[in-house]
């Protein structure tokens, strides 16, 4: 029958070896290896969470304050891929995204120096007018306007998974 | 009592034994064959918006080139085409189930096909894939008819087989009236057939987009589509940025790229190579190719493009194939046609005209117009709405040949190059009205390779 430590810093019998110091040596030494397993295991996950990605587009994302934007102004906002457009009646967004197959539309003109013609998609060749309509090429329909808002620091927030209608201005 | 001892350092060991399974891991991941390929090892992913789903190809194939503007990685991604399991980095698992050539007949219609791509309908000019595959490129049944005929298996040179059993589009053809086949049954020679046919359907059945190429210099290309729109060089050679792909090893593709600018080079890989013998019915290459290096290269040009004997025009090798043929030619129009004679209806006078008349024309005010799509596609074409160009006899537009002012200037799609399009009509041209064909040209006209 084996013989249990009495208390936890005695190991009868054991008269070579000093029972506290071999305790805390196994002990100590099983950290330091579970910190190192798990240091490195971390390490490792943290490199594959930041693989380089193309990220999804965020369902909503701030544009900076309504004053840093020139009327009228065309401007594209890639962390929600849309445009973000001021005109004399206030501001509203359009998705970029063709609705064939999902490429990014480019706008013909800046509406700043140059006037807005219209969206035209590098893949298919997909053309909008200035309001989004679908005018040729493959893409079914037009370009969805996305909602726009202040946030309570003041702050654009454009909502991809909110549509709105064509005539809605945000008025800041 | 030194049991006892040791009992203590089974949680030692227990952890020792975690860390050295980390450690090998962390190795293993350190030295995976992706890191290879990068100077700075990271994971690449995608998210393509088309599927949504998550790809990791582009660890190893970082900077391999994006297959086309229509279709970009980003929207597209690799699996839609390619298949392979797009989230494993494991080489062999990555590339389970992948799809080397997406353009094969045999995988076209879940890579290439679908309504929204290029299965969809006639109207929309979207059904790619079904005129493909009953293009007399794909079905060879103009070599089997002339080949059964000649033996005596059939009493004419009207097809009866193809490479695979294959049914007409419905309805009447709007093709000016050529004749046109219903159906084709799959081409197996009888047992008591004739056996040079025997021989002829083991020998001879290498020249259709389904067939391999041979794998010699001048032959490399692909099958299917890719057969066309994918470009090889004559050595064979990836000249591409792919890291995984050798660049001393031909039978690749010169870069990753489908293009509409196809070059005379990459029809010469199946055209004009060589001869079948009839009396053995094997293949018997060219012997003048590669050209002479002493040849510049207009003359190698003109080397390469036809076989010694033939005649033609100027335009004919100074153009490339698909500067005169055109897509309902090459690639079908969902009909079935007996022989090459019948698939083609480009004439001399499409672009030049008659005695009579210029070529026909027409201006494009529909921004729906299938010339924009067509020129959209091809990077040294520049149309806009307004723009008057040729068409066909059966109103197919040729979107490379504009009326600029009182000129006719055509657009070479392979290379960009310009040209004044020389008319019929005010010259001394002798032509005949009902002798449209090209050997009648050729009688001015012939240009004879020594």
């Amino acid at each position: 029958m084996c013989a249990m430590p009495t208390n936890e810093n005695e190991w009868p019998g054991e008269e070579d070896v000093e029972p506290l110091s071999r305790r805390k040596l196994f002990t100590g030494l099983r950290k330091a290896l579970l910190a190192a397993t798990g240091a490195l295991a971390a390490g490792e996950a943290a490199q594959m969470m930041a693989h380089s990605s193309q990220p999804e587009p965020p369902e909503s994302a701030t544009a900076g304050k309504p004053e840093d934007y020139a009327a009228p102004s065309l401007t594209f906002v890639r962390d929600v891929r849309a445009y973000l457009v001021r005109d004399a009646l206030g501001f509203y967004a359009l998705d970029a995204v063709c609705s064939h197959l999902g490429c990014l539309v480019r706008a013909v003109g800046d509406g700043q120096n140059s006037p807005l013609l219209g969206f035209e998609c590098p893949c298919h060749n997909s053309h909008y007018d200035a309001q989004g309509e679908r005018i040729s090429g493959p893409a079914p329909r037009g370009l969805r306007y996305l909602a726009v808002e202040l946030d309570s620091t003041g702050n654009l927030i454009i909502h991809r998974d909110r549509e709105t209608h064509p005539d809605d201005r945000l008025i800041a | 009592m030194r049991r006892v001892a040791l009992a203590g350092l089974w949680p030692l060991l227990a952890t020792a034994g975690l860390l050295l399974v980390v450690v090998g891991a962390w190795l293993r991941e350190r030295t995976a064959p992706w890191r290879r390929y990068q100077d700075d090892p990271q994971v690449r992913a995608v998210v393509p918006s088309l599927t949504g789903q998550r790809e990791l190809c582009l660890t190893c194939h970082w900077s391999i080139e994006e297959i086309s503007p229509s279709h970009p990685v980003e929207v597209v991604g690799c699996v839609a085409c390619h298949g392979g399991v797009g989230i494993a980095l494991d080489e062999d698992l990555a590339h389970t189930g992948l799809i080397r050539n997406p353009g094969d007949l045999s995988v076209a219609a879940q890579t290439c096909g679908g309504s929204a791509c290029h299965s969809g309908a006639p109207a929309d000019h979207r059904d790619h894939l079904p005129r493909v595959e009953r293009s007399i490129q794909a079905t060879y049944a103009g070599a089997i008819a002339y080949v059964l005929r000649a033996f005596g298996v059939q009493p004419d040179s009207v097809a009866r087989f193809g490479i695979y059993a294959v049914q007409s589009y419905e309805g009447p053809p709007d093709n000016g009236g050529r004749p046109v086949v219903e159906a084709l049954a799959a081409f197996q020679p009888a047992p008591d057939a004739p056996p040079l046919v025997q021989q002829f359907a083991g020998n001879c059945l290498t020249c259709h987009l389904s067939a391999e190429a041979i794998q010699a210099p001048y032959f490399y290309r692909a099958t299917g589509c890719s057969a066309c729109h994918v470009l090889y060089d004559n050595d064979g050679l990836y000249k591409g940025g792919d890291p995984t792909l050798p660049r001393d090893e031909p039978g690749h593709m010169r870069r990753h790229e489908l293009t509409t600018a196809i070059p005379y080079t990459q029809c010469n890989h199946c055209h004009n190579r060589g001869n079948y013998e009839l009396p053995t019915m094997t293949f018997v290459p060219r012997a003048d190719i590669p050209a002479p290096d002493y040849l510049n290269a207009i003359e190698r040009r003109v080397h390469e493009y036809y076989q010694p004997i033939g005649q033609f025009t100027l335009c004919e090798w100074e153009l490339d194939c698909v500067d005169c043929h055109t897509r309902r030619e090459v690639m079908g129009d969902g009909y079935l046609y007996s022989s090459q004679r019948d698939a083609r209806y480009t004439e001399c006078r499409t672009c030049h005209g008659t005695l009579d008349a210029p070529p026909l024309s027409y201006t494009i005010t529909d921004p729906d117009d299938l010339a924009l799509r067509l020129a959209f596609l091809n990077p040294n074409l520049e149309l806009q709405v307004g723009d008057t160009i040729l068409m066909t006899d059966l109103g197919e537009p040729l979107p490379h040949v504009v009326w600029r002012g009182d000129r006719l200037e055509l657009t070479m799609k392979a290379t960009g190059q310009r040209y004044d399009v020389p008319l019929v009509l005010g010259s001394g041209c002798q032509q005949r009205p009902d002798q449209q064909e090209s050997h009648y040209c050729h009688v001015c006209h012939a240009y004879e390779r020594e």
